[in-house]
């Protein structure tokens, strides 16, 4: 069960901390990477939502964020300003989860990841096929978020946003869980026949909850098309899906802070290797196999772990 | 309170409940015995709603139920004991029970953190004393197999429950284990109607108004207590 308890607040703090530092001392290509581990992290925590919290491991998340990205993109071009287009967006990813919720918050297990992958191809099909939506070429000339404050065509100020978008999304999750309905949220993936027999609708509450997961995948969309001003039907490959869940099991699953540790670390290897080799993959992955042989908690849960049991 | 109409099941060709007829009045503690496949943990199931039946009713205070899935009759009064304690593995004792009562009284509304109201907090510690528990705030993957049977009776009873279906809620103890959950079960409040299988045949005599036979999925006898071991004997004889 969530708790935001003293250990998850500092580290919090002490990543978005990181992160600051690290984009006012890494100048332009230090702030990108702070965007990008944003992004990844947004979309991890939507993610972790979902496997975590709800035990709905998706591989269609990659999609739902494009649904973001696309409607983001699409509510622009149709003359709508940026927090106008973002609200849309997030609703438009929000009601596609809801939808591939509906289908199958049934299924367990193989079967719902299997569901979950087979629509996020057929949106991917669909929108690689699309020619109004810029088929196979993506689509172009996105805005980004204006605020009276702070020009966002600036890195700086646009990884100082992300991180604040990060921020509100991390506490927005932290609070979802402690509601009532996220409560009965992690009561129903710890036992659905007893929370069904005490008075919870299992299957609503599953549907509601990945619901509630895609629309902060769809904040991670806005963000990403925001970032490069760009989209294509490219995030919304499975692979996108599969990354994000290397990210999740990396940092922590059912952690809420894993995924930005997870984040943190995907992104920075993946530059740092990609110096001195094409096979980065390969150090993701050998750092993933460590992880799951050390207990499958993830970096953030293995410390955890052993942050209680010394103070206990 | 309870009536079963015609109740039928199958899984393929084997019928597992045929045709089976009855009542649990208000107040009314019913016991039901058989031998092993005899289907009285399918009729248990059919009645909370976790499989459909091929044919028949059942009604809940003359409410049509046949239907509904297991929460909405969780929500009408229903409440559940499972052969083996049925608990949120990662909540504590009282988090359970806060879980329980929140979830009859308003359901998975958006709000206040219910595991910090000070409300749910105490009654969680009142329905905890009730069924003997003394340490309410212990994590559940802690409990001792007694306590994880405790807690699933008060799980079943949480939230104003008015029928406890209990299935063999005495299971998996030695004789003083099982005749301190029984005295438990005797004297919950005379109000809650039990519905109650059960193998131990003393345990089972010791709560029962009424008792009745299940043998091949059917009815074979219902009555009183005093007139249920003849046919139990020719039962297990046979």
């Amino acid at each position: 069960m969530f708790r935001l308890d003293a250990m998850r607040i500092v580290l919090l703090v002490l990543l978005l901390a990181g992160m600051q530092v690290f984009a006012m001392l890494g100048g332009f290509f230090g702030q990108e990477i702070v965007a990008e581990i944003a992004i990844l992290a947004i979309l991890a925590i939507s993610l972790d939502l979902a496997a975590g919290f709800g035990g709905m491991v998706s591989l269609g998340h990659g999609a739902i964020m494009g649904v973001g990205a696309y409607a983001y993109a699409l509510a622009g071009q149709h003359g709508l300003t940026p927090w106008p287009a973002a609200l849309t967006a997030i609703a438009a990813s929000g009601v596609t989860g809801g939808l591939i919720g509906a289908v199958s918050a049934r299924m367990q297990g193989i079967f719902f990841i299997m569901a979950t992958l087979a629509f996020g191809q057929m949106i991917w099909a669909f929108t690689f096929s699309a020619r109004w939506l810029g088929g196979d070429n993506g689509m172009g000339g996105i805005a980004r978020a204006s605020l009276p404050f702070s020009d966002l065509s600036q890195p700086m100020a646009f990884a100082n946003y992300a991180l604040c978008l990060l921020l509100a999304v991390f506490l927005l999750a932290a609070a979802t869980l402690s509601t009532p309905f996220g409560r009965s949220y992690q009561a129903v993936h710890d036992n659905a026949a007893r929370a069904a027999a005490i008075g919870l609708a299992p299957r609503r509450i599953r549907i509601t909850g990945f619901a509630i997961s895609s629309a902060i995948a769809g904040v991670a969309g806005i963000l990403a098309a925001q970032h490069m001003q760009f989209i294509s039907p490219a995030m919304m490959f499975w692979t996108t899906s599969g990354e994000v869940l290397v990210v999740l099991i990396l940092g922590g699953i059912g952690t809420l802070t894993g995924p930005i540790v997870g984040a943190a670390i995907f992104v920075t290897l993946k530059y740092w290797a990609a110096g001195w080799t094409d096979h980065w993959h390969l150090v993701i992955g050998a750092l993933l196999i460590a992880v799951i042989l050390a207990g499958g908690r993830g970096i953030t849960g293995e410390a955890e772990r052993r942050l209680r049991h010394a103070f206990r | 309170m309870l009536s079963v109409e015609r109740l039928g099941k199958s899984f393929g060709s084997v019928e597992v409940i045929r045709n089976v007829t009855l009542t649990v009045n208000a107040g009314e503690r019913l016991v039901i015995l058989g031998p092993n496949g005899a289907g009285k943990t399918t009729l248990m199931r059919l009645i909370a709603g976790e499989i459909a039946p091929d044919t028949g009713h059942i009604r809940l205070d003359g409410q049509d139920v046949t239907a509904l899935p297991p929460d909405a009759r969780a929500r009408a009064g229903l409440g559940r004991g499972f052969q083996t304690a049925s608990l949120f593995e990662s909540f504590s004792i009282a988090e359970n029970l806060i879980l329980a009562i929140a979830a009859r009284m308003n359901g998975a509304r958006f709000g206040r953190d219910p595991l910090k109201s000070h409300d749910l907090r105490h009654r969680a510690r009142a329905a905890a004393r009730q069924v003997g528990i003394a340490d309410p705030d212990a994590p559940v993957a802690s409990i001792d197999h007694g306590t994880r049977r405790r807690l699933d009776l008060a799980l079943a009873m949480s939230g104003g429950a008015k029928l406890l279906l209990l299935d063999e809620p005495a299971s998996g103890f030695g004789p003083g284990g099982a005749r301190e959950i029984h005295d438990l079960i005797a004297g919950l409040p005379k109000h809650l109607t039990l519905l109650v299988i059960e193998h131990d045949l003393d345990l089972a005599f010791a709560i029962a108004d009424r008792i009745v036979i299940l043998d091949a999925g059917g009815i074979a006898h219902e009555g009183p207590p005093s007139t249920a071991r003849p046919v139990l004997r020719a039962i297990y004889d046979a």
